[in-house]
């Protein structure tokens, strides 16, 4: 048996109330998990580049939940920059917003984003869909190794 | 416009140097059978005084004035439209003529061959021609002012509903964080509140979640024009099979409905996904509001109306509509009935109703409580619907066209394989009549009621071509 190491998410969303929900819906779930929440495109970028105050120097995530719409450096610009960096590249990034529109899921998509998912509206099927995320890309995809 | 000449006298200023002329000018007018009042210039304060005076009809302008020439006096009355002006020429001076009718002059008359017959049919010529004129200018100002208004009205409008969408996507984020919150609050406090608390924080949660659901119609609704797509030819057949099968398959099951489509629809020359928004909002309606007890039967008829447009049926036998509110139910927000008896936020008929006028076409409801409504709307024909259409008015004109001509005609002069269609849908509705001449072989005249299509027919094929 592979030894479990804890899956690493880093959240990258404005909204203190979406924050707050996503954590809720990952608590309690059998998946060894951390989770890291920045609240801007700029202070991701300090997370994954260990800058700024983020320089005490995290690991990489293993997935990336990124949120569209954010003032300063949005979502798409964001996803444009790391999928750029070799060493970024492989980190998955799904996206989830509150847009629906045809645009942002064709752009998300063609910056090579993993996966869009909105944000659904109701609180039960808005849990439900965060930790359906989780299941997926923890359990039953295979993620790129970690560099040690 | 004769006689008001006569009541009315035409007042008329020549302006001219010469006394000699003028002289002639008036004595001409004053042997006219037309009442005119003559004022005479002959020089520039002249001039001036009589055109700031006003109330002036007609111009005669000598090219050859003093001071300020005719032209010069010529492009003051045309730019600020005080009357028609006639431009008095002298010999040689025909080519400053034209060039004064370019400069707004109505006509010319060179002196040397003023006679008193030329200068009233000048008179009159130019007082009809200004006329004119002015009523054309004033169509073209009207017309450019309503082609700005409605450019104007169809900017606000987009940007109105630009707002609204914008407006309605970002109200729905606080929206479901009061939601979401409250049943986390709901959750977290079970047990801990006293009944009345629990009724106040469910009211809470109740009216965040119908917030929601109203700002999500509105979005629905905007989008009808904000996120329209082009027409392309819909075949209403498939959609409604789609419906059964997918949208409103649970509805069907749920109330035991049936959806009859008995003739093949036309197709329609429409917003694909918009129809069938159309289509799932109208049929859902029936399937949602059925008698108590009598399982919903929904018929969908569609026929051809006014050449170009298909005008479809959705017909249910629900509990129907009062007449008073027949009207209004196209309203946004707009319910008639309680929560309770059918759930809904009374947005389904109003994004019916702008999809449809957005096609250019018309909606509206016959209903008969107790017993069913019929919905109908109207939408543009497809392009090659149409041209079917058209050849079948021109085959069906053909037919009476000729049976006319030749008071009556044997069923053997026909091309009767490619008529045969058409002459039985004229027998069946008694547009042709046979004759009554028996042994003589099948002979058909056209009755009154055929003469009347024929014509019809006739109209409408002008009106298409």
């Amino acid at each position: 048996m592979e030894k479990i190491r804890p899956a690493t998410i880093l959240l990258v969303e404005d909204d203190p109330g979406d924050q707050k929900l996503i954590k809720v819906s990952l608590k309690n779930q059998k998946i060894a998990n951390e989770l890291y929440i920045v609240g801007s495109g700029e202070e991701a970028m300090e997370f994954l580049y260990h800058r700024g105050k983020h320089s005490v120097g995290t690991p990489l995530p293993d997935l990336i939940l990124l949120d569209l719409k954010m003032p300063g450096m949005g979502g798409k610009e964001f996803l444009r920059r790391i999928k750029q960096d070799e060493k970024m590249k492989k980190i998955q990034v799904v996206i989830l917003t509150s847009s629906d529109s045809e645009k942002d899921i064709l752009d998300s998509y063609n910056l090579q984003a993993s996966g869009y998912v909105k944000k659904p509206v109701e609180l039960e099927d808005f849990k439900r869909v965060v930790k359906e995320i989780e299941a997926y890309w923890f359990i039953i995809c295979k993620l790129p190794p970690k560099e040690e | 416009m004769e006689e008001e000449r006569k009541k009315t006298p035409v007042k008329i200023l020549v302006c001219d140097d010469d006394p000699a002329f003028r002289k002639l000018v008036r004595t001409y007018l004053r042997s006219a059978d037309m009442d005119f009042v003559l004022k005479e210039a002959g020089q520039k304060g002249e001039i001036r005084d009589a055109l700031d005076k006003g109330g002036i009809d007609l111009v005669l302008m000598d090219i050859l004035m003093p001071e300020k020439s005719g032209i010069e006096w010529l492009d003051e009355i045309v730019e600020k439209r005080i009357a028609p002006v006639v431009m008095l020429t002298g010999f040689g001076s025909e080519e400053i003529a034209v060039q004064s009718i370019h400069e707004g002059a109505i006509d010319y008359i060179p002196k040397e061959r003023l006679t008193r017959d030329r200068l009233l049919s000048t008179i009159k010529i130019t007082l009809e021609t200004w006329k004119r004129k002015l009523a054309e200018e004033e169509k073209r100002r009207l017309m450019e002012e309503l082609e700005e208004t409605n450019q104007k009205l169809e900017r606000s409008n987009k940007e109105l509903w630009d707002f609204a969408y914008i407006a309605s996507h970002d109200l729905r984020e606080p929206m479901r964080k009061i939601s979401a919150f409250g049943q986390l609050l709901q959750k977290s406090l079970k047990g801990k509140l006293d009944e009345d608390e629990q009724e106040n924080l469910a009211f809470m949660i109740d009216g965040a979640n119908r917030m929601q659901q109203m700002i999500n119609d509105l979005l629905i609704y905007s989008r009808v024009s904000t996120k329209a797509k082009p027409p392309a030819r819909v075949d209403l057949n498939a959609v409604i099979g789609d419906l059964k099968n997918v949208e409103l398959a649970v509805q069907v099951e749920e109330t035991g409905g049936v959806i009859n489509v008995p003739e093949p629809l036309p197709p329609l020359h429409a917003d694909p996904s918009q129809i069938h928004q159309l289509l799932q909002n109208l049929l859902g309606n029936g399937l949602k509001y059925y008698r108590k007890g009598v399982p919903p039967v929904i018929t969908v008829r569609g026929r051809v109306v006014r050449g170009n447009m298909v005008r479809i049926e959705v017909q249910d036998n629900g509990i129907g509509i009062e007449e008073q509110y027949c009207a209004n139910i196209f309203g946004m927000f707009k319910r008639l009935h309680s929560r309770e008896d059918y759930e809904g936020s009374g947005i389904g008929l109003a994004v019916c109703k702008k999809i449809v006028e957005r096609h250019g076409g018309k909606i509206g409801v016959e209903s008969n409580p107790g017993v069913g409504s019929t919905f109908w709307f109207t939408v543009p024909i497809t392009i090659d619907e149409l041209q079917i259409q058209r050849n079948r008015w021109d085959v069906m004109s053909d037919i009476l066209e000729e049976i006319s001509w030749e008071g009556g005609v044997q069923k053997t002069n026909l091309d009767w394989k490619s008529v045969k269609r058409y002459f039985d849908f004229l027998m069946d509705n008694d547009f042709l009549d046979a004759g009554d001449e028996p042994g003589k072989g099948e002979s058909y005249k056209l009755t009154e009621k055929g003469q009347d299509l024929l014509l019809k027919l006739q109209t409408v094929a002008e009106m298409i071509r």
